[in-house]
């Protein structure tokens, strides 16, 4: 009964924390939210929506942004803009209406100045004939004449109706027979309204909106990475990453990560086999393993403690002394070399001379200030990564994030990747005013060339601290994934008019993420002046959803069945599998998926190094061929096989095994970098 | 044209081209200032236009009766069309050639003019 009751308990368990799919989402909070839509299409072209609606109290159907929504890595996920939501509608629609009413009144006006072209030309004709006194031609013209000029006073006088000001110019301007004056009014109005027009179409310019979109890639190792959005920025789109989904195609950097993977887990195995057989002890088995595990950190201090050695202050104030001796026996060389220096320029020389030494060394200080404390900083972490205990390693880890934020506010001079050619511009600029016959042997000169070197040290010290500082805070920041506060807006991004905002996308193989990273889209919209309307943030975390397959190698304890004449006990050994998974999408909230979700079960075949040998055996490595079920992504790892070395059960033919990922789970923790 | 006999007035009303505007007023009445008005306006020669200021005298009882309703001042009528006797385009009070400010309204008299012509 107790057995049946602990198995509901712990089904219903998974099922429950199988139902949490990793998905979230907040309610659209402006604008923006509402009007941007995300969807998924995965490997099978199959459509999925990664925005969703839910119906609040009080406010209806609600757009939820994803914050994160889960992506498969092989998809594309699609942006969809209602650009018809982002105008300004209450200003637009009161310049819309303006403007027809402007439009109008061209219309009549220009209607005006046609029907009195008529006019003048049916008088001329009804004139003409009542000059000849041809009455045959007169009646009928002076009815056509009169008829026109009715119809004209009505156009008028329906633009400017009696009572307003511009009647009464009208009437004053209304200058029969020649109308000219008329004509002339006619055409002022016109061009005020067309001036008018041309404000109200700036007026429009003012209300014209635009959206900037970005997207950044926030790995655990990296600093985020702008990712192309096509027609919302100037980055080119990398060429696809196809990532194998069943684990075997590697690209050149999977395959070089499981070779040191593997490689680890060879180490480790080594180590810990050491302890069991009592050639090692705790103490020197755990510095072992966390020796191997922060190799980035000794490589730190090393490099610390080099450029210590050549930046403290008594060195810095010996190579100041030593730049202004080789200064001054270059300004030696350009007084004989150009006797038609005068005294004011070479004073300008030395002067010049005083200028460049007085930036040089407060920048070599802060550079030795700088390496001094990223020094210390790797030292102590070094120090208490050593003593770390399971109990205070991820206070360890917190205080390793804390580190690199302080090493990433050190402020350092600038820094130039050709030192050599930084050095020459500097001897080059020295020399400006020298004339150009006397430059190039100057420039030749041994003097020339000792002053150089010897400058060329600085800009190389510069370079290494600031290649130090980076280095120390990558070293440090494995757990770390920059919140989208710290994310400024690409330079390679532009602002898109609302009228030609169009849907976009993100192809994730085009993006070199991998499972666990973040993207982010980031939304902004502007007004024509710059100010901000509204933002949006959305974000995706990339993960393997459905079928696919990993290598996964493992550290086990590995027992034989059986071993006559040898210890058939259980011994650390390296295992490669061979794992294919099923993991269901998001959406899916069956009782299987659920299930599957919390215990991310996976079964593969593996290949197992070990080396079962009787008592006094020798120790050549046996291989095993067999099958590995595991749990929790490969955390957790049973298995059973055939060693293929052992000629019978007795010698070890069959052997078992539990296990895990350990470096996996400890790359997961961000003890290992990857 | 201020006119005191009717020379001028038959010989209009007997032009077969001609439009005839009659005020009947005194200068310094409203039908006075309208024809001001038309003074300092430009008119074709078949655009003609009169104020008479004793109508009793010039005008028969049947002209008065059939262009103005029997009235003798305060009151305009355009004659027009190329048949002998003209025929009545419009009529009314003076007061219908006026602006809100009480002033000539040039327009409106043109348009009288103008309905005169179309006859």
């Amino acid at each position: 009964m107790k057995t049946a009751l602990s198995v509901v308990l712990v089904v219903f368990l998974l099922l429950a924390a199988g139902c949490v799919n990793g998905d979230k989402y907040l309610n659209a909070r402006g604008v923006l939210d509402n009007s941007i839509t995300y969807s998924e299409s995965d490997t099978a072209n199959q459509k999925h929506p990664l925005s969703r609606s839910a119906d609040l109290p009080g406010k209806g159907a609600t757009l939820q942004v994803p914050q994160p929504a889960q992506v498969d890595e092989n998809s594309t996920f699609e942006i969809h803009i209602a650009r018809e939501n982002l105008g300004n509608k209450a200003a637009n629609q009161e310049i819309a209406q303006q403007s027809k009413e402007l439009l109008k009144r061209k219309q009549d006006v220009a209607n005006a100045l046609n029907l009195l072209a008529k006019v003048v030309a049916a008088r001329q004709k009804t004139l003409q004939a009542y000059r000849e006194k041809n009455f045959g031609q007169f009646y009928p013209a002076k009815d056509e004449s009169a008829r026109l000029e009715t119809n004209l006073l009505d156009n008028l006088t329906a633009i400017w109706p009696r009572g307003t000001v511009e009647y009464v110019q009208l009437s004053d301007a209304y200058d029969r027979p020649k109308f000219e004056k008329l004509q002339a009014l006619l055409s002022k109005q016109l061009a005020g309204i067309d001036e008018t027009n041309g404000v109200i179409e700036k007026e429009l310019d003012n209300h014209a909106r635009a959206l900037t979109l970005e997207a950044f890639l926030s790995s655990r190792d990296h600093e985020p990475v702008a990712v192309h959005l096509d027609g919302y920025d100037t980055l080119k789109e990398q060429s696809l990453i196809r990532i194998d989904r069943y684990g075997l195609d590697l690209s050149e950097d999977e395959q070089k990560k499981l070779d040191a993977h593997v490689q680890k887990n060879q180490e480790m195995v080594v180590a810990l086999e050491r302890l069991r057989t009592g050639e090692a002890t705790l103490n020197q088995t755990v510095q072992q393993v966390q020796a191997m595990l922060a190799p980035g950190i000794s490589q730190l201090l090393d490099e610390g403690e080099r450029l210590q050695a050549r930046l403290n202050q008594p060195k810095l104030t010996e190579r100041a002394r030593e730049t202004r001796e080789l200064f001054d026996a270059f300004i030696v060389q350009i007084r004989m070399r150009d006797g038609a220096l005068t005294e004011g320029r070479s004073k300008q020389l030395t002067d010049e001379r005083d200028s460049l030494l007085g930036t040089l060394i407060p920048e070599s200080e802060q550079v030795a200030k700088a390496v001094s404390d990223c020094t210390k900083t790797a030292a102590t972490f070094k120090q208490d990564w050593q003593n770390a205990t399971p109990a205070t390693v991820t206070a360890v880890i917190r205080q390793s994030v804390a580190t690199v934020k302080s090493l990433r506010a050190v402020k350092l001079p600038e820094v130039y990747s050709d030192v050599e050619a930084k050095a020459r511009e500097t001897i080059e600029g020295y020399l400006h005013d020298i004339g150009a016959p006397e430059r190039p042997a100057l420039l030749q000169s041994d003097e020339a060339r000792v002053l150089r070197s010897n400058l060329k040290e600085y800009y190389a010290d510069f370079h290494d601290a600031a290649k130090l500082v980076e280095n120390a805070a990558a070293a440090l920041s494995s757990l770390q994934v920059n919140p989208v506060a710290e994310i400024t807006a690409s330079a390679a991004s532009f602002q898109v008019p609302i009228d030609n905002i169009k849907d976009t996308f993100i192809n994730l193989e085009a993006t070199p993420g991998q499972q666990g990273d973040i993207i982010t889209v980031k939304a902004t919209l502007k007004e024509a002046d710059d100010t901000v309307v509204d933002t949006a943030v959305a974000k995706f975390a990339v993960g393997r959803f459905g079928h696919y397959a990993e290598l996964s190698p493992a550290v086990v304890l590995i027992k034989p069945e059986k071993l006559s004449g040898g210890d058939d006990g259980f011994r650390f050994a390296p295992v490669l599998s061979w794992m294919y998974h099923w993991f269901p999408r998001p959406e899916n909230s069956s009782g299987a998926a659920a299930i599957s979700r919390a215990v991310d079960p996976a079964l593969g075949i593996h290949s197992a190094f070990t080396h079962f040998r009787p008592d006094g055996g020798g120790d050549a490595v046996q291989i095993g061929l067999g099958l590995t079920l595991s749990f929790w992504r490969n955390r957790l790892q049973f298995g059973a096989g055939y060693n293929l070395m052992a000629k019978t059960r007795s010698e070890g033919q069959i052997y078992y095994f539990v296990g895990s990922d350990l470096i996996g789970l400890l790359q997961t923790v961000g003890i290992v970098k990857q | 044209m201020i006119i005191k006999d009717r020379s001028d007035l038959d010989s209009s009303l007997n032009d077969r081209t001609a439009t005839v505007f009659i005020l009947l007023g005194t200068a310094d009445s409203k039908a006075g200032a309208v024809h001001s008005l038309m003074d300092s306006e430009n008119w074709d020669d078949w655009e003609l236009y009169y104020l008479i200021p004793d109508a009793n005298t010039l005008l028969s009882p049947a002209e008065l009766r059939d262009w103005f309703e029997g009235k003798t001042s305060g009151c305009y009528a355009v004659l027009g069309g190329k048949d002998i006797p003209k025929r009545v385009a419009a009529k009314g009070p003076v007061s219908d050639l006026l602006g809100a400010n009480e002033k000539p309204d040039y327009f409106v008299i043109l348009k009288k003019m103008l309905k005169g012509e179309q006859l």
